[in-house]
């Protein structure tokens, strides 16, 4: 193997590995960047934007106050605040790499105001971030 | 006096025209972007992922003879087609119909399902297919088994030769359960056709979109204001919303769910747990796609305490065509529907925030109007849909 295909190589493990870090989060049009006590999140949906009656994912990047990698868990819970009631789905939380997640099975099942909630546990630093969502018809 | 007169006229012209008579000018943008919300229609035509039958011509001329076929009953009794009768909108017209015994749920249409995602009051299917089983074997419907099902489709030589056709496969090959799954693909693809054509409301919704002032002028103006009532102060499109005039999900509007002295219809809760239980589902081997995502919303769904007495949010196409109404046929006419709206019994609501539902207290010209909008929901089927037919080598096999 000549050193040029392994300088390819290499550069492209680390490239590879680089895409996995999520922290520092970067800002970017397409995600919403919230921070809360020790942790900040980007947040976006597929498709985006959701809408009524349709299944949606979101994915998150989290890291904490130093700009580590959020290592824990998340449990998420999605309501309209006015009317009091959720959704009538359970997301599923997947681990995609250092501080990413993809969060599974989300649907809105009316226009309003709804409500995001994402409690990061298992680590020293337990957070709750919020983040509110006007679904239009 | 001339003069006089002529303004006169001029000013009571003017009178005439200044109330809120339906003009399209009277909705506000918030009502406009509802009611553009409300369409188009009809949907782009796209196939069932989980049904390899879904769009295939051949299918769906199985599917629509075996619709009107009583051999698949108990006693060659009773077809689909006698319960959903295309003469009456494909329901029965009755409130509660008896096949065996009696059934505890209104017969809904058949029309106008392609892409919905949960089926049967209590959405206890989450494919067509799956629902197209439940009747067949419903001890209190068509009293069906897989086996008859099986013998059905073998000894008889032109449906079996239709389904070679359509399946590429055998019947007399498979077992019964991969039959009955085939059958009731074919009757799903077929049932996936019945699309209905544009109604008035959809000419006027597509007029407002291109600034179409004639044929805008041409909706009726008690239409114009009932739709102004449906989209705005009833707030009806909280549920009723989409093309299909339904967000696909289930809600409790209050009304009873009791069946019989001591027994309830569990309505979405009990609804849930058949479709967790039940092998047609899409998280099954019978689902014909691989990938997730017709999967998620199955896997994902939640069974909890609120969904007693949640019944699916119906479509309103069609609406004036299929009375009577409410997932236990309580309802006899569209105007009661009306009524029931306006003096909404608040009681039999459970709810812990601000409501969504409430009382319209709408006065009779209200009533009339948004009765008006209603009726402006009805269209035939698709023409092109209506003469669907196959020819095939099949239809010169004797029996």
């Amino acid at each position: 193997m000549s050193p040029l295909v392994c300088v390819g190589i290499i550069a492209g493990l680390m490239m590879s590995a680089t895409s996995t870090l999520a922290c520092p989060i970067k800002p970017t049009n397409t995600r919403m960047i919230v921070n809360g006590k020790t942790h900040t999140l980007a947040f976006t949906t597929t498709p985006k934007p959701v809408q009524v009656g349709k299944t949606f994912s979101v994915s998150l990047e989290i890291c904490d106050d130093n700009d580590k990698a959020f290592f824990g868990t998340i449990k998420t819970s999605t309501t309209m605040p006015l009317h009091k009631h959720g959704m009538n789905y359970l997301p599923s939380v997947e681990v995609f790499g250092k501080g990413k997640f993809k969060l599974d099975g989300f649907l809105f099942h009316m226009p309003g105001h709804w409500q995001f909630v994402f409690d990061l546990r298992g680590t020293d630093k337990p957070d709750r971030i919020t983040i509110k969502h006007m679904l239009q018809q | 006096m001339k003069y006089v007169t002529g303004f006169f006229f001029v000013t009571l012209l003017a009178f005439l025209a200044l109330p809120t008579d339906g003009r399209t000018e009277d909705f506000s943008a918030t009502e406009r972007a509802t009611i553009l919300s409300l369409g188009p229609w009809p949907p782009p035509v796209t196939k069932d992922r989980s049904n390899r039958a879904s769009g295939n011509p051949e299918a769906i001329a199985l599917g629509k003879m075996l619709f009107f076929d009583r051999r698949l009953s108990k006693e060659d009794q009773t077809s689909c087609a006698d319960c959903h009768k295309p003469e009456l909108a494909f329901t029965d017209g009755m409130d509660l119909n008896e096949g065996y015994k009696k059934i505890t749920r209104h017969t809904p249409t058949v029309i106008n399902l392609r892409g919905h995602t949960w089926f049967g009051w209590g959405g206890e299917a989450d494919n067509l297919w799956a629902q197209s089983i439940r009747p067949m074997l419903s001890r209190n419907e068509m009293a069906g088994s897989p086996s008859r099902v099986r013998r059905v489709i073998t000894t008889d030589p032109n449906l079996s030769c239709r389904f070679k056709v359509a399946f590429g496969e055998d019947p007399a090959t498979l077992g019964k359960y991969d039959v009955l799954v085939l059958v009731a693909k074919a009757l799903a693809a077929w049932q996936e056709t019945l699309v209905t054509e544009k109604s008035a409301f959809d000419h006027f919704r597509d007029a407002l979109e291109t600034g179409d002032t004639r044929a805008m002028n041409a909706y009726p103006a008690a239409a114009k204001r009932g739709l102004k009532i449906f989209a705005g102060e009833g707030r009806c499109t909280f549920c009723h919303l989409g093309p299909d005039f339904s967000n696909g999900e289930f809600g409790n509007i209050g009304v009873p769910f009791f069946i019989a002295k001591g027994k309830v219809d569990p309505g979405r809760y009990g609804g849930i747990k058949i479709l967790k239980k039940s092998q047609y589902n899409l998280l099954g081997r019978f689902n014909d796609d691989k990938s997730a995502k017709t999967k998620v919303r199955t896997r994902h769904v939640l069974q909890q305490h609120r969904n007693w007495g949640e019944f699916k949010v119906p479509s309103l196409r069609n609406v004036a065509l299929t009375a009577p109404y409410m997932h236990n046929g309580s309802v006899a006419t569209l105007a009661d529907v009306v009524e029931f709206y306006s003096d909404l019994d608040e009681e039999r609501l459970h709810t812990d925030g601000e409501k969504i539902l409430r009382p319209l207290r709408l006065p009779d010209q209200g009533k009339a109007d948004l009765l008006a909008f209603l009726q402006t929901l009805s269209a035939p089927l698709s023409a092109t849909i209506k003469a669907s037919s196959v020819p095939s080598d099949c239809a010169t096999v004797k029996n």
